[in-house]
């Protein structure tokens, strides 16, 4: 007895070879390889699969706006992105002018319509997106909506972040009163509004328009501003919102001064210091007496790594565009052109050049072809022989 | 339940003494191997269990294949399991990587040979390994290539064709 024909020719082998392929990119060519390979990538099942297998979905690129509320929206690929991702025509999607990006997380993209009193969460990878209403009681009078962050809910032990396309989300709204911030949460498996928490203002005027959320451990958390800045933390499991003090280097009014929240090395809260050309990057520790403090661990120069000379970058300081949570990834204006800089191994990319500033909202995803992609329907249908 | 006859021993180097088996390839060759390296196979593990005579027969492997296979098999069931995170551990997780790449410089018809008969034989680090160095040659191909390297025939209308090379082309350029 012996075996026939390749082992591709077997349905189990082909999936546990296509399996090992490095990111959904290289599925691209293979599901062009014949009707039987097209079929057996495009199945959703092989998708969840493809997903557990490879855990953490790829940076893809970054969305941003080119001028704040003009509802066009664009995408620009990280240069090692796959080659396979949608078209950009496809993926500015009319979100209505008056819509801002709030930034993005799990795979979908979440955008405020002030004019419209909503939130537009959408899925470019399928299309899909959805309006949730603001609670009747921030109507702009009352209560003004400032901010708000998404997050995948799915409970399945199997569920993989960055395929989430259709599973249950939670959008936390955050808003204010002129003595209160309050976070509200809805959840998309009840299709409604939970009841309001809220916090003294203090004088914090505002979360910060330049910074999007960032999620660390069971938080959401925001950069409040004003007098002074501090973070802003809403607990999803305990539904409670806290202010936390940023680390007093942040604040010295002598150095031009940017900053990032982002989940320290190891979990926990982390904060990151940019003064020129030297970042800074902080963990919130606990205490043996029971009290949190900021703990510098790490300095990076910059100018060394980028071969720019540290006198450039005090004429031109590098301005925080954004910061891939789940990547370590902090995006940078310098010099017109946007950079890349993976905090973890100090490494540089250059992401786009004369693109001017702007705003950077880094977008994961498993996009594999033949799901159907910005055009909200199935994508190409193929007949398959039986 | 009763050793199976196929078992016998074999001292080691140690002065100790192991159990063997026999495995029989397809084209009738002998192979006499420790026990606790066949049984990284499932498949030769349950034949272990319920016994039999005269060598435990593989009629889907050919001796050629078999011989490869019990390499891996040697190798991984020799290695120790050290202390996670000692020194030795990250010392021998490195000769077996080593180890690994150097057993897949083969060419592609035996290295399907060797994932049918992993798939076969049930050895589960062997099938990843042998499928995962498929996917590495297969990564950076055009469709048109992969048909080529394994003799697909390509079975697209060529309006199904345009239609899914513009799907995936287009890319966010």
């Amino acid at each position: 007895m012996s075996f026939s024909g390749t082992p591709l020719d077997d349905d189990d082998l082909l999936t546990q070879v296509l399996l090992f392929l490095p990111s959904p990119s290289s599925l691209g060519h293979a599901s062009l390889v014949c009707k039987r390979w097209h079929q057996l990538i495009s199945d959703p099942r092989f998708h969840r699969r493809f997903c557990a297998c490879h855990q953490k979905p790829p940076l893809l690129g970054v969305f941003s706006t080119d001028s704040i509320c003009s509802g066009n929206i664009y995408f620009t690929p990280t240069p090692d992105s796959p080659d396979h991702t949608p078209a950009v025509a496809r993926l500015v999607v009319c979100l209505g002018s008056g819509s801002e990006i709030l930034g993005c997380r799990h795979g979908r993209l979440l955008a405020s319509n002030w004019a419209r009193h909503h939130f537009c969460v959408w899925d470019p990878i399928t299309g899909d997106q959805r309006h949730v209403t603001f609670p009747q009681a921030f109507d702009g009078r009352r209560k003004v909506v400032m901010n708000g962050a998404l997050i995948c809910v799915a409970r399945e032990q199997s569920h993989v972040h960055g395929s989430c396309c259709s599973g249950p989300f939670q959008v936390v709204l955050l808003g204010r009163t002129a003595r209160r911030i309050f976070a509200c949460v809805y959840s998309s498996e009840t299709g409604a509004w939970g009841n309001c928490t809220s916090i003294l203002r203090g004088h914090f005027r505002a979360v910060s328009a330049n910074h999007s959320s960032t999620r660390v451990g069971n938080s959401i958390c925001w950069l409040l501003t004003g007098q002074s800045l501090a973070i802003l933390e809403f607990d999803m499991h305990l539904q409670r919102l806290a202010v936390i003090e940023v680390p007093s280097d942040a604040l010295d009014p002598d150095n031009f001064i940017q900053v990032s929240i982002m989940p320290a090395d190891g979990g926990g809260l982390g904060f990151l210091v940019l003064s020129y050309s030297i970042i800074q990057l902080w963990r919130r520790k606990d205490t043996c007496d029971g009290v949190a403090e900021w703990v510098l661990r790490n300095t990076i120069e910059m100018s060394s790594t980028l071969s720019l000379r540290p006198q450039s970058l005090v004429e031109n300081p590098p301005l925080i565009l954004g910061f891939a949570e789940e990547d370590n990834v902090l995006f940078l204006f310098i010099d017109f052109d946007i950079f890349m800089l993976n905090i973890g191994s100090v490494k540089f990319k250059k992401l786009a050049e004369d693109m001017g500033y702007r705003l950077c909202h880094p977008f994961t995803s498993f996009y594999i072809p033949g799901m159907g992609i910005g055009s909200g329907h199935g994508g190409v249908q193929i007949q398959h022989n039986a | 339940m009763a050793a199976a006859d196929s078992c016998d021993g074999i001292s080691t180097s140690g002065g100790g003494w192991e159990k063997t088996v026999t495995l029989v390839s397809s084209d009738d060759a002998r192979f006499e191997v420790r026990e606790a390296a066949a049984s990284l196979s499932q498949t030769v593990r349950r034949m272990i269990r319920a016994g039999g005579d005269g060598g435990i027969p593989l009629p889907k492997v050919d001796a050629r294949t078999l011989s490869t296979v019990l390499e891996y098999c040697n190798k991984h069931a020799a290695v120790p399991a050290p202390a996670p995170e000692s020194s030795s551990a990250e010392a021998a997780a490195v000769d077996l990587e080593w180890f690994d790449k150097e057993l897949m410089h083969v060419d592609l018809a035996t290295l399907c040979s060797l994932i049918r008969a992993a798939d076969y034989l049930e050895v589960a680090g062997l099938l990843d390994l042998t499928c995962k160095t498929v996917a590495d040659m297969i990564k950076s191909k055009t469709a048109e290539e992969i048909r080529q390297m394994f003799g697909i025939q390509n079975d697209f209308t060529p309006e199904e064709e345009e239609q899914l090379s513009r799907e995936n082309a287009g890319v966010f350029e």
